[in-house]
């Protein structure tokens, strides 16, 4: 129970009032070193909770392999193609770098793999991905905006007036578009925006001094 | 008619996604370069480059993935030729892990463009501009900085220690930095670190390159002041680019920066927005007239 | 262009094509560009975090101080166990010992980003509404729209209370019409965006795979 709760719990109080007093620390205060210090831990433990992802990532992926699942085949892709970028960025770099061959090193062979395997495989499928939303938003703008109502009326309007606002071929056809599009971003929508901020700023304020006070324990994923 | 918006009711998806598909490719081989205007968003980020002196330092932080290339590369291209007209000493960084080989590629097409165009001026890694790489942990990094730069970053991206590296000999914490340049493709960039702790903590001057979906977020941190200058998407970065002029030294006439592929983009844009608003104008005449005749 | 060059050009293109051949129906192509892309993206953000930051920040500082004898470098270690701790989150019996380093880093970020969230999005948002509206000229024309509109929008967040009566119930209906405004205005940008990284591709494609563009 102590090692599961309490101490846990007590190292999130310690550790985010140490925060939130560090943050008003002058320079040179014996608590803006520490601050500092612990900040600087921070960032190595979160290098480490990226290999988690990777190894939980690893260990969902060969379970499946193991137990002869369906998608065995895909699963085994992408075991290798993770092993193999990371074997060539761990062992060779991650950037592209001049390799002499005049004056042979032990790793070469492993150098700029990484970065060729991140220009040409990487780059491309992620645009990709991202860029099949493109097609997603046209689809579902086509299915699902109706002007069945006022409010879905404005909203159906300024969109319009926003979109022709900001292309080329708007202004071509009324030069009053950009203007107005411009007043509805930074005035109507700022006001909007900045009131939704507003209050999720507050709820997030709520909600970090909830866990730093223990009354907020899910991140620790349960009993 | 009735049969005509029974069909578009019931319209297969595929045929939106092909004219869409057909619209980019047509517009891409044909293209029709329509005029560009510079908004005063474009102008601002542009006084705020100006406002850089010879040697002084500056931070560009390249807070985005390949997602967020498309639309924040034309501004980081913009950005640091500006900069290496300006003289200034470059820092490249980035809170993403794609961001620094991102960097990279940009750097490498901005210093060949630049020197193509100031034959007298070579762009030196260490002396005009350095990459530090990417760096996790967020705000904790822009803490440590305010300290001590060249304790959170001992070497650079390729592993040269900090202090071999002459653009770092008068940087040492972040109140050595004039402005910093934040383009940031979404979460842990220029929201959550930039903003909150280099900007409102440490006082160091902000300015702004994001993405057109989270363009209307930045609005109020301008109106707050917090931002000098922000470039809310690919319609600014293009701006940026004609907005910035150099004399071609070839013609000795004065050109600007925006290419023919960003102009033919921006095309596309326009001819994908129209495609997309007749769909939807279409969608809502067919729902009008079913809720006027019934089914 | 070289011979890597164009073998790669021609790799991203298949997987290009591999992927929004999903857009006609989900496939086995889609679905090997997808896990082959779920790879590569973890084991780049692998080596990326080894290079930059485990390689300079724990092995670089233990190496020196192991061979100078600086004992100040080995402080190092409190962080790296912390680290080591939470990746026993894969071991089911030894998972309770990862709650230690989440419970510092939870702890630590969530007291920074209070503080961060009032210092940024609270006070100064509320200092930026408070705006001159008199005289009425267009600038203080404007600063009367942002002032409404901050403070009606947020009355139609506030549900202690009914949506009755002038304020509440007239604050509320304005505020409506602020928000969809505020939402018009994001799907209008949102298209921009979506577009955008489709012309990319295309761009690509048509470009540098089929040099049918310059």
């Amino acid at each position: 129970m102590f090692l599961r709760k309490t101490l846990p719990l007590m190292i999130c109080f310690l550790c985010g009032i140490f925060a939130m007093v560090g943050f008003f620390s002058a320079e040179g205060t014996a608590i803006n070193t520490y601050y500092e210090k612990l900040a600087k831990w921070n960032s190595i433990i979160a290098a480490f909770a990226m290999l988690l992802g990777v190894g939980n990532l690893l260990r969902v992926n060969f379970l499946k392999i193991a137990k002869n699942h369906h998608d065995k085949i895909y699963c085994i892709i992408l075991v290798v193609s993770l092993l193999v970028t990371a074997m060539f960025g761990i062992l060779g770099g991650v950037y592209q770098t001049k390799v002499d061959p005049a004056n042979p090193q032990a790793l070469d062979m492993f150098k700029n793999k990484c970065s060729y395997i991140f220009e040409y495989m990487m780059k491309p499928m992620q645009s990709t991905m991202f860029s099949l939303l493109a097609f997603f938003v046209a689809s579902a703008a086509f299915r699902a905006f109706r002007a069945k109502s006022m409010e879905a009326t404005i909203l159906l309007i300024t969109a319009f007036i926003v979109m022709l606002g900001r292309i080329p071929i708007g202004t071509s056809i009324w030069s009053g578009f950009a203007p107005i599009s411009e007043w509805i971003l930074s005035t109507v929508n700022m006001a909007g925006s900045r009131a939704i901020t507003l209050g999720a700023a507050i709820g997030a304020t709520a909600a970090c001094l909830k866990i730093i006070l223990g009354l907020e324990t899910r991140y620790l994923g349960g009993e | 008619m009735q049969s005509i918006f029974q069909i578009l009711k019931t319209l297969d998806r595929r045929i939106i996604f092909l004219f869409i598909a057909i619209a980019v490719i047509i517009t891409l081989v044909n293209p029709m370069y329509l005029n560009i205007s510079i908004s005063k968003n474009a102008s601002t980020f542009l006084k705020a480059l100006n406002n850089i002196n010879e040697g002084e330092a500056v931070i560009v932080s390249f807070d985005y993935a390949a997602s967020g290339e498309p639309e924040l590369k034309p501004m980081a291209y913009g950005i640091l030729y500006k900069l290496f007209q300006r003289k200034a000493k470059v820092i490249i960084m980035g809170f993403w892990d794609q961001g620094p080989s991102l960097a990279n590629t940009t750097v490498k097409e901005v210093i060949t463009k630049f020197e193509k165009d100031n034959p007298g001026r070579k762009i030196e890694y260490g002396k005009d501009y350095v990459n530090l790489g990417y760096k996790a942990g967020g705000f904790t990094v822009v803490i440590n900085m305010s300290k001590a730069i060249k304790e959170i970053f001992t070497t650079d991206n390729n592993g040269v220690a900090i202090n071999e590296l002459p653009i770092m000999s008068k940087v040492n914490k972040l109140s050595d930095i004039k402005m910093v340049f934040g383009l940031t493709g979404g979460n842990n960039g220029l929201l959550d670190i930039w903003l909150p702790f280099a900007r409102q903590q440490y006082n160091v001057p902000i300015a702004g390159g994001c993405t057109s979906v989270s363009a209307p977020q930045f609005y109020q941190y301008m109106n707050s002041g917090q931002l000098e200058a922000l470039l809310d998407g690919f319609k600014t970065a293009a701006e940026l680019l004609k907005a910035i002029e150099y004399t071609d030294p070839v013609t000795n006439k004065t050109a600007n920066l925006l290419t023919k592929e960003v102009h033919k983009i921006a095309d596309v844009q326009s001819i994908v927005h129209i495609i997309i608003m007749i769909f939807i104008i279409i969608a809502n005449i067919s729902y009008m007239y079913e809720k006027k005749y019934g089914k | 262009m070289d011979m890597s060059q164009i073998i790669g050009t021609n790799i991203a293109a298949i997987l290009t094509l591999g992927i929004y051949s999903f857009l006609y129906k989900d496939n086995f192509l889609y679905k090997i560009a997808e896990y082959m892309f779920v790879g590569t993206s973890a084991g780049y953000m692998l080596s990326v975090t080894y290079n930059n930051i485990i390689y300079p920040n724990v092995y670089i500082p233990l190496k020196h101080g192991i061979t100078t004898g600086d004992v100040s470098e080995f402080i190092v270690l409190i962080p790296t166990l912390m680290g080591l701790l939470m990746l026993t989150m894969l071991i089911p019996s030894l998972s309770v010992l990862s709650r230690i380093p989440i419970s510092y880093v939870v702890g630590f970020g969530a007291g920074a980003a209070a503080m961060a969230s009032i210092q940024t999005d609270i006070i100064p948002q509320i200092n930026a509404t408070i705006m001159p509206v008199l005289p009425l000229t267009y600038a203080t024309f404007n600063n009367l729209v942002i002032v409404i509109g901050v403070v009606c929008s947020l009355i139609y967040f506030f549900f202690s209370t009914e949506h009755k009566g002038i304020i509440f119930g007239g604050g509320s209906k304005i505020g409506i019409l602020f928000l969809m405004i505020t939402f018009g205005a994001q799907f209008g940008t949102t298209v921009m965006g979506r577009v955008q990284l489709l012309i990319n591709r295309c761009y690509f494609l048509l470009g540098d795979w089929l040099h049918l563009i310059q």
